[in-house]
């Protein structure tokens, strides 16, 4: 089973390819676009608190104005 | 099937972000990407946060909006609804023409033909049965100078206080709430609160789906200090759960057992600020066992009576955690464990409450008692320390509270009941004195129950949808489709709808950008826009429409300006609320900036209310001044109010405890969200969330087919298992906003006696396999 989920996640200017290399880095996540302000992000993740601790580390990045949920829906087969 | 799920969701959570993300911007990017749009300010159209957004628009068409960054309440940030603003005016189906009913069908009229219809039907009704034979059902989505036009014209100028806004449905208990306790509605905090507090206790408050920027402000402040707390008291798990460090599960009505067992608690232990309590506050009681309202006629007055801090002990003192543990559900150490939080001196703990607390038969209980536990330890006018109620619509604060569009108010926190203020708006007016009656005129609950039993000869319906909204919906439907020659129905609105469906002659509406307007959010911001858009076809303001029928009436003294009918109706309005508090800022300075806070006075906003130096009305000598609560000699009230059962409870014909509201993408009845087709893929129906044990004890998996029934109707829906939201045992969750499945023809029509708020939260249904 695995939650899905997206968010908007808005950058300081200057340090979209700091965080472009550390969403890559996480487990379950998807670019599904980026701009200058930012990335559309799609999180898959095994459990709510999984989901929510990615979540959490995402916005807690200096680079990140913020990181909102504008989608969330789940539990489906992974 | 699984796959083709997952892949649909993770299709619609790319879409939805994607969309979201071109919204985004900075306001140096926005002046820098695009400078052929024209760019202007406006609140969002949708709900009661009041989030500020720069507005895109060609050739008189919205084609960008994105976050303002310099509005204090979102500073940038939207939310899934609210980036995709734009869509939500273009859908295909806007009403473009005035039309009216021929038998089954509609033929369409001109402006003219229309106005004159709706005010000879408005006139012919008056002379035959009296200024109170018709009614006029609004919103908390009017602007203010909608609101402020319709009120003028219903109380000043008909000589009827029949006016009631959907805001009855949302924030009644609120308003009731706040004027018992502190003597004026509306919150001494702000959002800036949210942004400073180390403990949020979310009484039945989704915050996440139901006001995603603020509780990421919520989150913003746990990120930044460890020792931050998020208490979800609920009965069902959201995604505000998934963030919170505590959720309590509760029974339905069980909250008014765990304010109570606080309170006990607090007194018991001594962890009470006994000075700030005897310099600032005063104790009471009121009637018990007031009933649920379900009768045609229901009446009820409450009778308070004074009490000392002794005898509150003793009221209290039958809520031991023990005993709250048996009522609510929530274990008795976490009763505890929540009042040593209320009674820790160095905690500043904030109450954050919407829904799930106003929608209750006990709402105003609940709101006095959420008041009474942070009165009883001082968290109350220190920044982060407060309690904070939310607001569910755009302007339910800003029109229907501080205009008066209830059927019992006026302007500026005046009353019909009082002499004086009817006198007072009389003059403003410059309508004969006696004009104003003194009777409150009909509540929502109650003005849909005149219609269906034939009292209501005209209702004039805007912006609202309430022929998907009241509960125990059937009743109301099909009486006026079944007897369709008892009333004339007019309703104003931007798309069809269920409400236009029925109505007799339909009246095509300009929508958010495309007039002039005022809003008021949940922090007391007045927020003001200018038209930027072109209406579709013939569609006109609202505010438009009720001067011009208020002109074919007679009445058009009322409204003597040539020109800037908005600028002239809120300077009129804003006059009502200088002096004593409640002062709106001026329509030059609001252009000027993304909202300000009230009460403005020489041109400076208030954060914080009832505290020196930031409110200029309260007394730099006190900690707070209580200064609206007159009549109880400017003391905040501590209400005892007692855990009482809900209207109905699940037996074994109707097992299950029903719960109906909001998801994040779509707002109430889903109108205008349900044209947008980004929210639509991402939930285009309604669903019933089940718990996973109920649904394998009855044989159903993710996407059965099954039927919902209560004693008063039924509907089908599919089985949502563990998705966004998980029921307790024994409890259902359904949304409202697929006006394809009137959930509310299952709905009950109990209300709180004191704020006569319907309870969407709490009936008994059972379930079969379709």
């Amino acid at each position: 089973m695995s939650r899905i989920g997206s968010l908007v996640v808005r950058v300081q200017p200057g340090s979209h390819p700091t965080v472009l290399s550390r969403l890559e880095a996480i487990p379950g996540v998807e670019i599904a676009d980026q701009t200058a302000e930012g990335f559309a992000v799609v999180l898959e993740a095994r459990t709510a608190k999984q989901q929510r601790i990615r979540h959490e580390e995402i916005a807690g990045w200096p680079e990140v104005i913020e990181a909102l949920v504008v989608f969330q829906s789940g539990q489906v087969e992974a | 099937m699984s796959t083709s799920r997952r892949t649909f969701l993770k299709t619609a959570a790319a879409a939805t972000a994607t969309a979201a993300l071109a919204g985004c911007a900075t306001t140096e990017a926005v002046n820098a990407l695009d400078t052929s749009l024209t760019w202007g300010k406006a609140p969002c159209r949708y709900c009661g946060t009041g989030c500020g957004v720069l507005v895109g628009t060609r050739d008189g068409k919205v084609e960008a909006v994105t976050g303002d960054p310099d509005c204090g309440v979102n500073k940038g940030t939207l939310c899934a609804k609210g980036y995709h603003l734009p869509s939500m005016l273009y859908g295909e189906d806007r009403l473009t023409k005035p039309l009216l009913r021929k038998g089954d069908s509609y033929e369409e009229i001109s402006w003219e033909a229309a106005l004159d219809l709706a005010a000879e039907k408005f006139k012919a009704a008056v002379d035959s049965h009296g200024p109170g034979s018709v009614a006029m059902y609004g919103s908390g989505q009017w602007t203010v100078p909608e609101g402020y036009a319709a009120l003028k014209w219903f109380k000043g100028g008909i000589g009827t206080n029949n006016i009631d806004p959907n805001a009855r449905l949302c924030m009644a208990s609120a308003v009731v709430g706040f004027v018992t306790t502190f003597g004026s509605d509306e919150p001494m905090g702000c959002y800036d609160d949210l942004d400073k507090s180390d403990c949020y206790v979310l009484w039945g408050n989704n915050m996440a789906e139901m006001h995603p920027v603020l509780f990421s402000r919520v989150l913003a402040r746990k990120r930044a200090a460890s020792h931050v707390k998020i208490i979800d008291i609920t009965t069902r798990r959201t995604q505000t759960s998934d963030y919170a460090d505590e959720v309590l599960m509760m029974k339905p009505q069980g909250d008014l057992a765990i304010a109570n067992g606080i309170a006990r608690w607090l007194v018991a232990n001594d962890r009470i600020d006994r000075e700030f309590i005897a310099d600032y506050c005063t104790l009471r009681k009121g009637k018990t066992n007031p009933g649920y309202g379900m009768e045609d006629g229901f009446k009820f007055k409450d009778k308070p009576e004074e009490i000392d801090l002794e005898e509150f002990a003793q009221l209290v003192d039958e809520y031991t955690p023990e005993r709250v543990e048996e009522l609510s559900g929530v274990p008795a150490d976490k009763i505890v464990m929540l009042a040593k939080l209320f009674g820790a001196k160095h905690i500043k703990l904030m109450s954050l409450w919407c829904m799930g607390v106003n929608q209750h038969v006990r709402g105003t209980w609940m709101n006095n008692l959420i008041y009474t536990v942070h009165l009883l330890t001082g968290k109350i006018g220190v920044p982060g320390s407060t309690p904070f109620s939310l607001t569910g619509q755009p302007s339910a604060c800003g029109t229907a509270r501080e205009v008066g569009t209830l059927a019992h108010a006026l302007p500026g926190g005046r009353v019909v009941m009082n002499a004086k203020h009817r006198e007072e708006c009389e003059k403003h007016w410059g309508v004969e004195a006696g004009t104003i009656p003194a009777k409150p005129g009909t509540h929502t609950m109650a003005m849909f129950r005149a219609l269906d039993r034939g009292e209501i000869k005209v209702m004039w319906v805007q912006v609202t949808n309430p022929f998907v909204t009241i509960p125990n919906l059937r009743r109301y439907r099909d009486g006026k489709k079944d007897r369709p020659d008892d009333s004339f129905l007019i309703v104003s609105d931007i798309y069809p709808t269920p409400t236009t469906e029925l109505a007799d002659l339909i009246l095509p509406s300009a929508g958010w950008v495309e007039k002039t307007g005022v809003f008021g959010n949940s922090e007391r911001r007045t927020q003001q826009w200018d038209q930027m858009a072109t209406p579709p076809g013939e569609a006109k303001p609202d505010v438009w429409q009720t001067v011009e029928v208020a002109k074919r009436m007679g009445m058009g003294h009322l409204f003597p300006w040539e020109e800037e009918l908005e600028k002239n109706l809120y300077t009129e309005y804003r006059g009502l609320t200088l002096g004593h508090g409640k002062d709106v800022a001026e329509w030059d300075q609001l252009k000027q900036v993304s909202g300000m806070r009230w009460p403005v006075v020489n041109g400076k906003e208030t954060p914080y209310r009832y505290v020196a130096p930031y409110d200029p009305y309260a007394d730099p000598g006190k900690r707070i001044d209580f200064y609206g609560a007159k009549k109880t000699g400017g003391r905040a009230v501590i209400w005892f109010r007692p855990w009482e059962p809900a209207a109905e409870e699940p037996d074994n014909e109707y097992p299950f405890w029903l719960c109906t509201g909001r998801v994040l993408e779509h707002w109430h009845t889903g109108s205008m969200t349900r044209r947008v087709p980004e929210l639509h893929r991402a939930v285009p129906g309604a669903y019933c969330e089940m718990n996973s044990a109920d649904a394998t004890e009855l044989g159903f998996v993710q996407g059965s087919k099954i039927k919902v029934a209560s004693r008063r109707g039924s509907v089908e829906l599919t089985v949502s298992i563990r998705e966004r939201g998980t029921p307790q045992r024994g409890h259902l969750f359904v949304p409202f906003f697929d006006e394809s499945i009137a959930i509310n023809d299952v709905t009950l029509d109990a209300f709180c006696p004191m704020s006569k708020e319907p309870d969407y939260k709490k009936c008994a249904v059972k379930v079969e396999r379709v």
